[in-house]
Parts: structure tokens; C-alpha cells; sequence
């Protein structure tokens, strides 16, 4: 049993025993299995392994996209694992920006909208304002009006990282951000990311195959057949 | 490529998957409900049709003045059709000092070739299959009370005696001769000759009763029209009850336009759950073009798995079709005084042909878009305007549904009044909901973030909000129509046979008789009617032209020439009739007005202002028409063509005729009426209105049974509708809740975009369902139409509740369910 005293506060993720498993037609398939780390706030980290290795579960369980099969979760303080969707999602306006290999910006809405979103949803009055100074840092200006349908990949993940970063969070999560991106769009898009990521002082976790970037990150995790090595 | 093989793969997995259950679902119900309708209306009509046979004795009579030509008999009988007659005459009967004017029938020995004759012995009615034996006569009870004889006394007609063998209570083709006045006396036809009462001249009134099977009776009715004299008529048994056959007859209009709505809306779904089918299958599809497959082997590929799941589900609909028309039969069946008789084999196919032409029609449109898309542009969603051939198999769909439609309902009216509004009205309507969302999306950004987020997924996808919005309107027109209808049709039934109709009528009663009448309602507690006095006269000219030089346009206009009608008189308008012209007379007018029942008066081309001229007792009288008046035959109750103002037949004799209810339990009380007033003629009509009240159960019945079916059928419309935008909802809730939204927040997205398309449909549906219902009631069901205020109110509450509820509950499993599931399925 982990705790939240002050001991743990300079460490903004701890878990404990965490594991994942599904259920199969040939029986229980383990996705992770007792995953125990800390995570200290303003760190960078890559989790890296081959596929299959359990990295894009671990990354959505940390940020309680997902729920685990057994063990704990504490973020900036807070168990997870005992929390309510709505509980979760709450947690997650205040504290957690994610980006995703394949950008998920919702459809109907513009870039400025979707930027703007998370504000709103957590009742920000200047919404719109910083999220043009947003959309403006990260070179889309011109573009605020466009929907998804209407925006290369490349500019679909700045608005999505936009997106991200636009409530402050103290965590950002990126599965893979550039999986979906050539390599020079893919350069631009990590210089874009770990230049927020100064900027905001922020901890940021991330996913990915590329070697060059986990060695841009202070620390390295790399997952095997769900374990930890 | 073995495509069978692979098509019943694709097929099996998608089943397996769940991925059908939507298609499969609208499919069997468009399929079992179409069968068990199908099969139902014919199994009821066919037992109707040999119910209302029961009320003429036959399936087609002939009533006549003149006794038949031989080769008339000879014809029917080389057809195979049985043949009986009956010849009536009037005969004065004297016993015991006592005179009594009877109605002889002479009944030949297959009389009756339907129904049955009911005789009374003892207290206990007996059913007789024949008439009486040579040398016995069957009587009503009236003539033993006047001549004072009991049963197996003996009684003169003419020159013949016979002896009174049983009390007649019943004969099948009564009914279509209420106010026969005289009493019955019933004997066997090889007598005939002995009473000497046919002599030339004598006044004879013949009928000729046939049966057999319906190809032979309808070639029968067809060479037999153009030889009738004017003095021959007809009567079928569609004719002989005018308020059943018009039950039978609107009952038969609603079933027809249930099954076409319930076929509309299970089309709808269908071509809902198949666009989604498609849509699932993109991806699929995108990748056998991957490897290589061609066109033409992908639209084989699919036509296949299509042609597969419609043999299924057809099969299996028309099975569980006619297992539910099977369950109900024991329920129809003790509605019913005959059994019902087997099914068509032609209504078990409808259901088949019907669910492999609706679900073709509807999937292959989609699949020819597909043609001319590359690999890539399938994986994209970027589908190519429709090729000219998808509009033609559109077109042809649309024609195809047509033609189902005019098939099912045999009805072109209905079906043009169905689909031309439907159709005229879809577009309209989804062009003024194009430009209201359109202007919508200019408020957007003043409104707060749910009803923003809400109502987008409304403004964003136009083309499928439209299609959701008709689905959803057509799906509550359905069920407005349905429950007007049914509901006004069963409240026109129950008004035709009010809980205490009058089940006997009361006729010759003398004018000092009446207060000994008015004394026994009282004394017994028994509920009568208004007593009006009779006259009994003929119309003889209009403006002076003698009647007899015009032709004669129909059977009603041949009826008033030649027979005597009942002539009134009356103060007030009487119950249930509705003055159409002219005004009702008031009191100080003077006398020598009329008023004319409508129909007639258009038959006879009688206008306001006409002088009619009639004849009573030798002595002629004029009148002027002061007014017209719609009747309901239907209400059990005295009807008169001819109605005066007071004063007008002062001058003749008249006698009393009325109606009244008697329960069960004071029938005995009828004993003590007929021995005060022996001359009385007292009809009992409680068989005829048990018959009628079982005939209207019964289709209450099927009728409510077929709006199960429209409910059903609405339910899967819904889900297919709703199911369309499933999956980019599904998607679009994971990511809001990834960035925050909590529960409450999606909640009231929700409801504020459920609520809107409720609202708008239903307040749509209000104005079609009121335009398309004043059109079928004035041109197919003749009923008057009053817009429902109710109903109107009701509409887009219910449809408010309704689909943001069901919305709810489909969408429920979404908030609890962890954002990475949904995400990964994406």
C-alpha cells in the first residue's frame, strides 16, 4: 500500500503493484504486470520497448484513460485507481494534457475550438484568447478557423499538442506523436513539444520508438512483455 | 472466386459479431408483420365474407317479382352452384272469429344454403338446417297470440290446411327486412300449389338464393347483370348489411394503410441499418480492393451476402409471421360464429418476395456508389457523387416500394396519397430543416459550451441530421396515424352500437295503444326511443312529373319508385340526423313541408323548393322540400327518407313505430307487452347485434394487434436511426471525456441535442400527420375529420421524452465506459 504524505509530493506518479489484464476466448492475457515506478515532477521520461510490450496501456492507465486490473495509482497526489470516470475526468482538466499518435481532434469543431475546449470545460473565461496565443506559438494563426478535415497531420498534431498544453497541466502524456508524421514534420513536432514543455514546466511521459527521442528525455523505462526492466 | 463460400463467411462472422442485429431485426419485423397482417386480412375477410353470407342465406340472391326463367336456374346449376327459392305472399288468416294478415313464405328444401332457421319449442331455441315438412307451418308467435291457437292446432292458408308445427323465432335473410309488418308464416314450397294462392295477378315476391364456390358465383354474377328487369335485383352479402360491410370495409382501409405504414418505416430502417452495414464494412471493403479484388467481384461479393441474409430472414420472418397469426387464431376465432377458414398460400409468399425486394432495394444504391471510389478513397471516406446507375436503382427502388405498396393495399389512392405527400413532403421539409441549420450555426458561438457542443452534432452533419430528423418524423406520423385512426374508428363502432342499443323494434302500434305502451316502459324500467307515427305511402312525382318516366339510376332510386315508404312526421330534427340544406320547419309554420334524406334526393335529382306529390290510400298530397338530412343508418334507430312537418298527414290513418332496449333479464317482461298489445309487430334483433358487436370486436382486435406491429417497427427505426451516428458519438464522447467533460456535462449534451431533434420532429409529424389525415379521412375512410388538440400537443412532448430517453439508455453504457476502449476502436 503506497501513500499520499509529504514524503511523496516532490514525486508527482507513483505506482505500486500495477497490472493489466483482459479477458480472451483461450484465457487471461496479461498486458502489464506489477509495474512499480516514480515519476518526479518536471521530469521527462520515455517509455520505450517493442510492440505489444504494454507501453500505450501503461501510458493511458497513468492517465486514467483506462482502469488497472489490480494495483495503484497515485497522480500529483490523488489515487486514481479508486476514483469514478467523472472523478478521473475531472482530475485530468486540472492536471493532465495528452497528445496521440493519431492527433483525435474532434471533427465538428475548428482548431481554435478544439483548443479552446478543455478550457471551457473547466469554465476558463478567456478561453479564446489564450487559445489563440496558443495556436499562434505553435504556427497556426492562420489556420484557427479550419476544421481537422481541412489540416495536414502535421498541423492536426500542433493543434492537438495546442491542445494539450492550453490548461497548464502539470503531466503531459504522448503516445507516439509522431508515429503518424513524416521525419521532418516529426522533428518540428518534438522540438515543438519539449519547447512547451520548458516553457510550462511541465512532466512529460512519453511513447515512442524513436531512439533519438528518448535520448532527448532525462530518463529511459523500457517495457518487455509487460514487465518492467 | 468461390463467392457463395465467402459470402457465407462474411455473413456468419457479421453475425456472430452482433454486426446485423440491426438489419436482421428490421428485416424480420417489415417481414413477419407483413405476413401475419397479410394473412390475418385474409383469413378474417374470407370468414366475414361467410358470416355476411349467413345474413342472406346465401352467398348471392336474387329478389324478384316475377318467378325466374328456367335456363336462369339451369345456368347456375351447370356451374355447380346450389340453387334454393323462397316465394312470399300475403295471406289473411282466420281462426277462433279472430282475422290476422300474415307474410307467407313457401321455402323450397335446401333453403337456407347458409345460416340457419331458429325455431322455439318449450322455452329453448332449436337451430334447423331445413324448413318445415309438407303439411307444416312454422309461426311466429304473434299469430298463436291473435288466433288464439297453440302449437299443433291446425291452420288454414287458402285451401290448404296445415298444422302448426313450431314457433319460428329466426329466418337468416330477416334481417334485410326489418319492418315487415305482417307476421311470419313459414311452409314448404311442394304446398304451394294446394293453397291456390298463385293465381295470376296474385302479388308474389320470389327470391333466388345460390351458392358456391366464388370463381363460379362471380361468372354467374357477371352473365346475370345485363339480363335483370327492373323488377330484379341483386343482393350479395357485401350489400345486405350496410353497417357491417362498412366496418369490414374501413377496417380493411386501416389494415391496408397499418401495413403500408409499418412496410414504410421497416424500409426506412432498413435502409438505415444498411447504410450503417455499408459503413462498417468500408474498411473491409477498401481492403479486398487492396488485394486485388475487382468491382465487379465486390458487387457480386455483397450482392451475395445480401441475397444470403434475405432468404434468412425472409424465411424466418414469414415463419414467425404466420406462427403469431397461428396464436392468434383461437383469439379470432371466438369472435367469430363460423371458423375461420385457412389462409391463402398467396398471402404465406407476400412476406418472402417482400423482404428480398426491400432489402435489395435499399443495399444496392450504396454498393454502386462504391464503383468508381479508389481503394484509398474508400479507407478516407471520400465517396463519389452517385453514379447515374445508383440513381436508377434508387429510382427503381422507389418504384419497386410503390408497386409493393399498391399491391399490399390494392388501393391506388392510398397509395398515391401515402407517397406523393411523403415524398413532396420529404423534400420540402428537409430543404427549410437545410436552411434552419444552416442559420443555426450562426448562434452557435453566443451559446453556453453544452448547448454549443449539442447542437453541433446537429449543424455539422446536415445531410445525416436530416435523414435522423425524417426518420424520426416519419416514425411518429406512423404511430399518429395509427392511433387517430384506430381510435376513431373503434369510437364510430362503439357510436354504432352504443352499450344499449336498441335491441327490439315495436311497429303497428295503434295511436290509443299508446299510452298502454308508454305505461309498460315505465312499469318494467325498460330505456325506449322517440315513437314516430307511420304512414305508409308512395313518392309518385317531383314538380309534377310522374316518376315512373324516369329511369332508374340505382337500386335505392328503384326501391322508392316502387315501394311503399314510411311516411312521419315530426316536431323536432331527431337524433343523429344532421340537416345538409334548407332549414328545419318551426313551430307556427304551416304544414305541407319535407324534409329528404340526402342520398335519395340526389338520386331523384330533388332540390330545395321541389313539390313532391305522394299517394296514400288512393288519395294524392303535395309537399315542399324545406330541407335535406344526412342519416346514420347505423344506429339501430327508426330512419325515415321522408320526414313532414306537423300536420301535413293528418289526414290518414297512422299506427306508432319504435325502438327500445330490453336486458337479459327482462326479456320476460315482453310476455306481458304482447298480451296487452296482441296486434303488435315486435322484432328481436339481438342475434343481428350480438353478430355486428362480435364482427366490430374482432376487428378492434386485429386492429390493435397491427399497431403492436407499428410500435415494434418504430422501436427499430429509432435504434437504426439513431445507430447511424453511433460510432462518431461514441467517438466524440471518449475525447471529450479525455479532456475533461464529466458525466453531467455529456448528459446534457446529450439531452439538449435528443431534445431538439424531438422537438423539431414532432412538430414536423404534427403537420404532416394532420394534412395526410385529413386527406384519408375525407377520401378513404369518409369519416369527418377534427384536427386532435390532444394529439397535437401530445406529438412533440411524447417525441421530446421518447428519443431523449431511448437516447439515454443507448448511450448509457458510453459514460461509464474508460475513454481508451472506445479510442482504440476507432
Amino acid at each position: 500500500m503506497i501513500s499520499t504524505d509529504s514524503t511523496h509530493t516532490k514525486n508527482i506518479i507513483v505506482t505500486d503493484n500495477l497490472t493489466k489484464t483482459v479477458q480472451t476466448p483461450q484465457g487471461e492475457l496479461i498486458i502489464l504486470e506489477a509495474i512499480s515506478l516514480t515519476i518526479a515532477a518536471g521530469e521527462s521520461i520515455a517509455i520505450v520497448g517493442a510492440s505489444g510490450s504494454g507501453k500505450s496501456t501503461l501510458l493511458a492507465l497513468l492517465a486514467g484513460l483506462d482502469t488497472a486490473t489490480y494495483g495503484q495509482i497515485i497522480i500529483a497526489g490523488q489515487h486514481l485507481t479508486t476514483m469514478t470516470e467523472d472523478q478521473r475526468a475531472k482530475l485530468r482538466t486540472t492536471t493532465i494534457g495528452f497528445v496521440f499518435q493519431s492527433f483525435h481532434l474532434l471533427p465538428n469543431l475548428t482548431a481554435l475550438e478544439n483548443v479552446m475546449l478543455p478550457l471551457e470545460l473547466t469554465g476558463v473565461k478567456q478561453a479564446k484568447a489564450i487559445a489563440l496565443a496558443l495556436l499562434d506559438r505553435v504556427g497556426l494563426s492562420a489556420r484557427i478557423q479550419h476544421t481537422p478535415k481541412h489540416l495536414s497531420g502535421g498541423e492536426q498534431q500542433r493543434v492537438a499538442i495546442a491542445r494539450a498544453f492550453v490548461g497548464q497541466p502539470k503531466i503531459l502524456f504522448a503516445d507516439e506523436p509522431t508515429g503518424n508524421l513524416d521525419s521532418t514534420t516529426g522533428a518540428q513536432i518534438i522540438d515543438l513539444l519539449f519547447d512547451l514543455n520548458q516553457t510550462h514546466h511541465t512532466t512529460l511521459i512519453l511513447v515512442t520508438h524513436d531512439r533519438q527521442l528518448s535520448a532527448r528525455c532525462q530518463r529511459t523505462l523500457t517495457l518487455s512483455a509487460g514487465k518492467c526492466l | 472466386m468461390n463467392y457463395w463460400r465467402l459470402s457465407w463467411l462474411m455473413v456468419w462472422r457479421d453475425l456472430r459479431a452482433g454486426e446485423l442485429n440491426l438489419l436482421i431485426s428490421a428485416l424480420l419485423i417489415a417481414i413477419s408483420s407483413s405476413t401475419a397482417i397479410s394473412l390475418c386480412t385474409d383469413r378474417l375477410q374470407q370468414s366475414f365474407q361467410n358470416n355476411a353470407a349467413e345474413l342472406i342465406a346465401a352467398d348471392l340472391a336474387i329478389s324478384s317479382s316475377s318467378a325466374l326463367a328456367p335456363t336462369w336456374l339451369e345456368y347456375a346449376q351447370s356451374h355447380a352452384l346450389n340453387t334454393a327459392q323462397a316465394i312470399e305472399f300475403s295471406s289473411v288468416l282466420m281462426e277462433h272469429e279472430e282475422l290476422l294478415l300474415t307474410s307467407v313464405k313457401a321455402v323450397s328444401q335446401h333453403y337456407p344454403l347458409k345460416g340457419a332457421l331458429k325455431t322455439s319449442a318449450h322455452g329453448q331455441e332449436i337451430t334447423q338446417y331445413q324448413g318445415p315438412q309438407a303439411g307444416m307451418a312454422w309461426v311466429d308467435q304473434r299469430v298463436l297470440n291473435t288466433l288464439k291457437l297453440s302449437l299443433g292446432a291446425s291452420v288454414t292458408i287458402g285451401d290448404k290446411v296445415f298444422i302448426l308445427e313450431k314457433i319460428f323465432t329466426n329466418e337468416p335473410d330477416r334481417q334485410g327486412n326489418f319492418f315487415r309488418f305482417a307476421p311470419r308464416v313459414l311452409i314448404n314450397e311442394q304446398d304451394l300449389n294446394a293453397t291456390h294462392s298463385v293465381q295470376p295477378g296474385s302479388h308474389l315476391h320470389y327470391t333466388y338464393y345460390f351458392s358456391g364456390k366464388q370463381d363460379a358465383l362471380q361468372l354467374f354474377n357477371q352473365w346475370l347483370l345485363p339480363q335483370l328487369q327492373p323488377d330484379q335485383k341483386i343482393i350479395n352479402a357485401h350489400d345486405s348489411r350496410p353497417e357491417i360491410a362498412n366496418a369490414l370495409d374501413k377496417a380493411h382501409d386501416y389494415l391496408q394503410l397499418a401495413s403500408l405504414l409499418i412496410l414504410i418505416i421497416s424500409a426506412a430502417a432498413i435502409a438505415l441499418a444498411t447504410q450503417r452495414y455499408h459503413e462498417r464494412h468500408r474498411p473491409h471493403t477498401a481492403l479486398l480492393r487492396c488485394l486485388g479484388c475487382s468491382q465487379h467481384e465486390l458487387f457480386c461479393l455483397f450482392l451475395m451476402q445480401f441475397c444470403l441474409l434475405g432468404m434468412l430472414t425472409s424465411f424466418i420472418g414469414t415463419a414467425v409471421g404466420a406462427l403469431l397469426q397461428q396464436l392468434m387464431s383461437p383469439l379470432l376465432s371466438q369472435y367469430l360464429s363460423t371458423d375461420l377458414v385457412s389462409p391463402s398460400w398467396l398471402s404465406f409468399s407476400s412476406g418472402f418476395i417482400l423482404g428480398l425486394s426491400l432489402l435489395l432495394s435499399c443495399a444496392l444504391p450504396p454498393l454502386l456508389q462504391l464503383k468508381h471510389v479508389s481503394a484509398l478513397g474508400i479507407f478516407r471516406h471520400e465517396l463519389a457523387p452517385l453514379p447515374t446507375t445508383a440513381w436508377l436503382s434508387y429510382a427503381l427502388a422507389l418504384t419497386l416500394m410503390a408497386s409493393l405498396l399498391w399491391q399490399s393495399s390494392h388501393n391506388l389512392a392510398l397509395t398515391a396519397i401515402l407517397l406523393g405527400i411523403g415524398l413532396l413532403s420529404t423534400l420540402i421539409f428537409a430543404a427549410l430543416l437545410w436552411l434552419l441549420l444552416i442559420q443555426l450555426r450562426h448562434f452557435l458561438p453566443k451559446l453556453s459550451l453544452a448547448y454549443r457542443l449539442g447542437l453541433q452534432h446537429l449543424t455539422h452533419y446536415p445531410a445525416l441530421t436530416i435523414g435522423q430528423l425524417l426518420a424520426f418524423t416519419s416514425l411518429l406520423i406512423t404511430l399518429n396515424l395509427s392511433v387517430s385512426l384506430r381510435n376513431d374508428l373503434l369510437t364510430e363502432w362503439q357510436q354504432q352500437l352504443p352499450t344499449h342499443a336498441a335491441n327490439h323494434f315495436a311497429m303497428n302500434i295503434f295511436p290509443t295503444q299508446l299510452p298502454v305502451y308508454e305505461a309498460w316502459l315505465h312499469n318494467e324500467e325498460v330505456i325506449g326511443n322517440a315513437v314516430y307515427p307511420i304512414v305508409r305511402g308512395r313518392l309518385i312525382a317531383i314538380n309534377d312529373q310522374p316518376l315512373t318516366r324516369l329511369a332508374p339510376k340505382n337500386n335505392l332510386e328503384e326501391n322508392a319508385k316502387h315501394r311503399e315508404l314510411s311516411l312521419t312526421w315530426s316536431h323536432d330534427l331527431p337524433d343523429d340526423n344532421l340537416l345538409s340544406a334548407g332549414t328545419w320547419w318551426s313551430a307556427p309554420e304551416a304544414a305541407g313541408l319535407v324534409s329528404v334524406e340526402k342520398k335519395l334526393a340526389a338520386n331523384l335529382d330533388i332540390k330545395l323548393g321541389d313539390i313532391l306529390t305522394f299517394s296514400v290510400t288512393q288519395q294524392r298530397f303535395t309537399a315542399r322540400v324545406s330541407s335535406l338530412r344526412a342519416l346514420n343508418w347505423n344506429n339501430m334507430k327508426p330512419n325515415f327518407y321522408m320526414l313532414f312537418s306537423p300536420g301535413t298527414l293528418n289526414a290518414f290513418p297512422s299506427t306508432y313505430l319504435t325502438s327500445f332496449y330490453v336486458a337479459e333479464h327482462q326479456k320476460t317482461s315482453l310476455t306481458s307487452l304482447i298480451k296487452q298489445l296482441p296486434n303488435v309487430n315486435l322484432i328481436e334483433i339481438d342475434q343481428l347485434l350480438k353478430q355486428i358487436k362480435t364482427i366490430l370486436d374482432a376487428l378492434s382486435y386485429i386492429v390493435d394487434f397491427i399497431l403492436y406491429f407499428a410500435w415494434f417497427a418504430a422501436i427499430c427505426l429509432f435504434l437504426a436511426a439513431l445507430s447511424v451516428r453511433l460510432r462518431t458519438r461514441q467517438y466524440e464522447t471518449a475525447l471529450l471525456r479525455v479532456f475533461g467533460a464529466d458525466s453531467h456535462l455529456l448528459k446534457h449534451m446529450q439531452n439538449i441535442e435528443f431534445s431538439c431533434l424531438g422537438a423539431l420532429s414532432g412538430l414536423l409529424a404534427v403537420a404532416v400527420s394532420n394534412l395526410l389525415l385529413s386527406l384519408l379521412y375525407r377520401y378513404t375512410f369518409t369519416i369527418d375529420y377534427h384536427p386532435n388538440w390532444f394529439l397535437c400537443i401530445i406529438t412533440p412532448c411524447f417525441s421530446v421524452i421518447f428519443i431523449t430517453v431511448l437516447g439515454n439508455i443507448s448511450l448509457h453504457t458510453l459514460l461509464n465506459k474508460a475513454p481508451l476502449q472506445t479510442l482504440r476502436e476507432e
